[in-house]
């Protein structure tokens, strides 16, 4: 199957709004976080820190010493994972495509 | 909702990984079934859902939440697209983005892509029995609305228990008792904003052409009652 024009750009337009806005998200603790950690005590965990990308790219992060604002480096972190995650989904596609099609010829 | 690690009790993560490990093989050996447009549709959901994660909204005053996107992924191409829709997501928050523990894989999947995945679904496809989404428009979008709020609700619950139930040793000890309620009332709320943002998200798929039915009228997965 083909996708049409309208359904790619719609794609675009939608990823493109939710990077742009993604610098403006509300940077206090979630839910969870909140009620374990503020409510209830507990201790900070730990996260696996490769120190490119902490935190969508948040001040410390080697990204954000490259770009030095907070507004590009979130928006470049987060139009990075949008690509390794396409990466990782478009490989099987295009696999099952050209299987699809060897198949039917 | 991601947990760190150093959170979970050691019986919980070996559970939660067993339990994930396992349907994720299941949901990996199901991906030869499926069309090649399902596959696409699962790269825009992962992308989507990994761009909406990022944009945490307020709930009460110095909390926030954001969109787990289980229900939202399920809806769209089935429970085991979705898991490897959400694996992926989560996967890649944790080794890229340090959010998540890697040790907290195993809950964190168990919770968001497993959890969260088949509640929105179950919710949807028995709302929707015998009825089709294009003649029950409503019907469709408040089961999309329903299913992704209680999504949040029960996986939050989950994750009360695994971080709150002590059972050989408790790394931080949050009774569950105590903490159960604050952790509900988040995901109350959490959930609401989960419920519109995805119903907004399927609306906006249908508007510029997505196959969004593909599932309820095509189901990868027989639940009991709903055969046709």
């Amino acid at each position: 199957m083909e996708f049409n024009k309208k359904y790619i750009i719609g794609i675009v337009v939608l990823l493109g709004v939710l990077l742009i806005l993604s610098p403006f998200a509300d940077p206090s603790p979630d839910g969870l976080e909140k009620a374990a950690l503020e409510d209830h005590g507990a201790d900070e965990g730990e996260s696996f820190d490769l120190g490119f990308l902490t935190d969508y790219g948040a001040e410390g992060s080697v990204l954000h010493r490259i770009l030095e604002n907070d507004l590009i480096s979130t928006i470049v972190a987060g139009l990075i994972g949008v690509l390794v995650v396409f990466g990782l989904f478009f490989t099987p596609y295009f696999i099952l495509k050209q299987r699809s099609k060897e198949i039917s010829s | 909702m991601h947990i760190p690690d150093g959170w979970v009790d050691p019986a919980f993560l070996l559970i939660t990984w067993i339990i994930v490990l396992v349907i994720i093989a299941v949901s990996l050996y199901k991906l030869r079934e499926h069309d090649p447009t399902r596959i696409a549709y699962m790269a825009v959901l992962g992308g989507t859902i990994f761009a909406t994660q990022m944009l945490n909204f307020p709930i009460l005053g110095g909390t926030s939440g954001h969109v787990l996107g289980g229900a939202l992924a399920a809806v769209i191409v089935g429970p085991w697209g979705a898991v490897l829709v959400m694996t992926v997501v989560l996967l890649i928050q944790a080794l890229l983005f340090a959010d998540g523990g890697v040790i907290a894989l195993g809950p964190n999947i168990f919770n968001m892509g497993v959890v969260g995945v088949f509640v929105g679904y179950i919710v949807l496809r028995y709302l929707m029995l015998n009825a089709t989404p294009e003649e029950n428009k409503v019907r469709y979008y408040g089961g999309v609305f329903i299913g992704a709020f209680l999504s949040v609700v029960v996986a939050s619950f989950f994750a009360a228990i695994e971080i709150g139930v002590p059972i050989l040793v408790s790394p931080s000890v949050i009774p569950l008792i105590v903490a159960l309620p604050t952790i509900l009332l988040y995901h109350i709320l959490i959930g609401i904003g989960e419920g519109i943002i995805s119903t907004v998200i399927v609306l906006y798929f249908n508007y510029i052409e997505m196959d969004v039915f593909i599932e309820i009228e095509k189901p990868s997965l027989q639940l009991p009652g709903t055969q046709r």
